[in-house]
This record gives structure tokens, sequence and C-alpha cells, in this order.
């Protein structure tokens, strides 16, 4: 149960991310919330 | 019209994707089993699943390799793999199933311990996921697991390891792993189950002797030397001495009897069985080691550890010309003979001879691929 919950609560982090991502006009930024979405997302998916 | 950020946006989540799949595939293949081909003196296999019903279709569950003969004597027991970083331990193990017959007494090998352990590596230590070298057939390509069973397997670590049944603490990382976990639990941990399974085993097969093959890092003391319970120092005192005298130098080192866990404490304490643990000198999980990649898990050498060795600052078991995959193997096999051996000469009935199997000498000149299938 605490493994889903913590999955979860990656999803949400990920969704904002995701969010900060699309609305972000710097380039810079851009590429520095897609290096976050990285280690995200292979947790969410349970790779490493 | 789409903005160019969300362009850009959009071209950045494919590459992230893009780098995540190609990880997934990496991570996947600790999945794909070793193979491991059994010679012609392997006479049957059974699973750890048949002495613990649990285990079942999990990860843990492990095949189990007899080497019989017609003639009677002991049946001896060879742990691989209790910890899948140890190279060695676990290709020993493989050697024995792929290139040895026996002429006398019952040989029985599980050469994957704790095989939830072969499906990841230790994390922040940069292992690489596998080895390959050349065998007499093909390129064999080898798993790199991790000292303990895989983390999912039994998620999260507790802060403390209470050992069963004895109540000992330890850190609780320790609890996958499987020379911690002895006598084990039948409905345990994953590595509780495993040690429950092998004590079993133990008893069904009335095993007489047994041995765990491990290896550790430069700097630690029990580096080229045979752990033994009590009763089995007498045994290793004899082996030892015919070891020196083929200059193969080992320390004795007894069982701390409080110590807990232990293949070496709880299969003696429990069990008819007497039983060793070895340990070879492995620079892939020392502390001063420089780059981790193949080469040291094969080769052995270190730049970092040459140089202990050259100042003298540091106690360490290390050669000038590193710690070859070749010489620890051949070590092992060497002193699992020599402790055979010296069974054999207090209880002449009861012999374990070998057919097929490599000198010390043999596996240094043409290394380990020569004699896997």
């Amino acid at each position: 149960m605490l493994h889903w919950i913590y999955i979860a609560m990656v999803c949400w982090i990920t969704a904002l991310v995701l969010q900060e991502l699309f609305q972000e006009k710097s380039w810079r930024n851009q590429i520095a919330l897609s290096l976050v979405l990285i280690p995200l997302l292979l947790r969410i998916f349970h790779i490493k | 019209m789409l903005r160019q950020s969300s362009l850009r946006a959009g071209l950045l989540l494919a590459g992230v994707i893009l780098i995540c799949l190609s990880a997934a595939l990496e991570f996947r293949r600790m999945d794909s089993p070793d193979r491991i081909l059994p010679g012609e003196g392997t006479t049957r296999t059974r699973a750890l699943k048949d002495y613990l019903a649990r285990l079942e279709g999990s990860r843990s569950d492990t095949l189990v390799y007899f080497l019989e003969s017609r003639e009677p004597g002991a049946t001896v027991l060879v742990l691989g793999g209790t910890h899948p970083n140890e190279a060695a331990g676990f290709l020993s193990a493989v050697l024995l199933v792929e290139g040895v017959r026996l002429k006398k007494g019952r040989l029985i090998v599980v050469p994957q311990a704790c095989h939830s352990g072969f499906t990841c590596t230790d994390p922040l230590e940069g292992y690489p996921q596998s080895y390959s070298f050349p065998s007499r057939s093909r390129l064999r390509t080898f798993r790199f697991g991790s000292r303990a069973a895989n983390p999912v397997d039994d998620w999260p670590d507790p802060l403390i390891y209470r050992h069963y049944p004895s109540g000992q603490q330890l850190s609780g990382n320790e609890i996958r792993n499987l020379n911690r976990a002895y006598p084990g639990k039948a409905d345990g941990t994953t590595v509780e189950q495993v040690g429950y399974a092998i004590m079993k085993l133990i008893a069904e097969e009335r095993v007489d002797l047994a041995f765990d093959l491990h290896e550790a890092a430069p700097e630690i003391p029990i580096i080229d030397a045979i752990v033994t319970h009590q009763k089995g120092r007498d045994l290793a005192a004899g082996a030892l001495l015919n070891l020196e005298l083929e200059n193969l130098q080992y320390a004795l080192e007894l069982s701390p009897p409080n110590f807990h866990g232990l293949s070496h404490r709880e299969w003696g304490d429990l069990t008819p069985v007497i039983p060793f643990l070895m340990e070879t000198s492995n620079p892939i999980q020392g502390r001063l080691r420089g780059p981790t990649d193949e080469a040291l898990i094969l080769e052995g050498k270190d730049r970092q550890y040459r140089r202990a060795l050259e100042t003298g600052r540091m106690r360490i078991t290390y050669s000038p010309d590193g710690e070859p995959l070749a010489r620890r193997v051949g070590r092992h096999l060497r002193a699992l003979q020599a402790v055979l051996n010296a069974y054999g000469e207090l209880y002449p009935d009861r012999r374990v001879e070998f057919e097929g199997i490599p000198s010390y000498e043999e596996i240094m000149k043409n290394g380990v691929g020569a004699y896997l299938q």
C-alpha cells in the first residue's frame, strides 16, 4: 500500500512538471524540467 | 498554430520517453535468466520450490543440480551466488555443473542461491549489469547481481532487521541478505524463505559437507580464508596444510558462536552437516576501487589497489598483477577439493571423487571459459 501511495505522489508531481514544461517559455528551463521528468517516469514505470 | 515553446516541450518530452524506453529495455534484461548448460555429469535437476512450495513462481526459486555417481560416498552441497555480485562463487558452482563428473559420492550444486539478487544491481555502485567471456563453444554472458535480494521483493527495508529466531539486530538492509537469514522461515521474507528451503534441502538430502562460496573486498580481513563451524575445524586445518604445500595460502577462521544467520553458524548448529564458507579477493567490491567495469570483474586489476599495495599503508589482499577471475575460481575449487580430500582421509568409505575438475594451474593457464560448455 505504501508503495502505491508513493507512486501516486510521483504521478502527481509528474503531472505538475509536465504542465510546467508546456507553459514554460524559456528553452533552458524546459530542458531542466525534462531532465526532472526522467527519474519520475522511471519510478512510475518501475524502471531502476 | 502551436506556439514554438509548446512544440519544443513536445520534442523534449519525446526525447525523455526515448531515454526511458532505452533504460527500460536494459533494465528488463536483468530478468532474462542466465544460461547454465549442465554437462554429462549432471544427472538430474530439481528446484528450491521442491523444498518449499511457497517459492513456486517467485523470483527466488532457483535450480538445484545433482551430480551423482554409482559409488557410495558423502553427499556434498555447494552454494554459489549467495551474494550475486561475487562472480567467482557463482562461476565455481557453474563450472562444477557444466564440466565435472562424480566418481564417488554425490554433489548437489545451487549456483544461484539468492536468485532474486541476480535481477538487480546494488544502487550507487555503478556496477555493470553483466559480463561476458568466451567458453569452449560460445560467448557466455552472465548477470552481475546485487549483494542482497531485489528490494522490490521485500520493499521497504525496515530500519532494523531482527534475525529470526535469535532476535539479533542488524542494519535494516541486511533483511535481504541470504547469509544473515538462516535458518529462515517458511512464511518469512524472500530470503528467509530461501534460507528455510536450503535448510530443508540439507536435511532431506542428508548432506554431509556444505560449502558456501563467496568473495569480498581486498581490505576485508577474512580474504583467502576458509571459515568453518567448530565441528569443521580439524578438516579445515588439514586442508590448509595441504594447500600450503601447494603454495596456496589460506587463513582458518572459526565461525563466531554468537553471530547468527550465517550459513557456517546455522547450518552447523541446526543440522548434522559440516559447513565451510570460502572467500577470495574481489576488487570490484572494494571501497578503494577506480573504474568499475566488466574488465574489473574478469581481470581484477585496479590502479588504486595497486597504489595501496605499493605504498603499504593499507592491509589488503591484492596481487601486483590483479585478482583475475581465473585465480579466484581456481582457489575456490582447489580449496573445495582439499577439504574433501581431508574428509576422505578421515572417512575412507565416505570419499568424494571428481573427474574432469581442472587444477588451479590449469584454470590459471586456460581461464574459466575453457571449462564451461
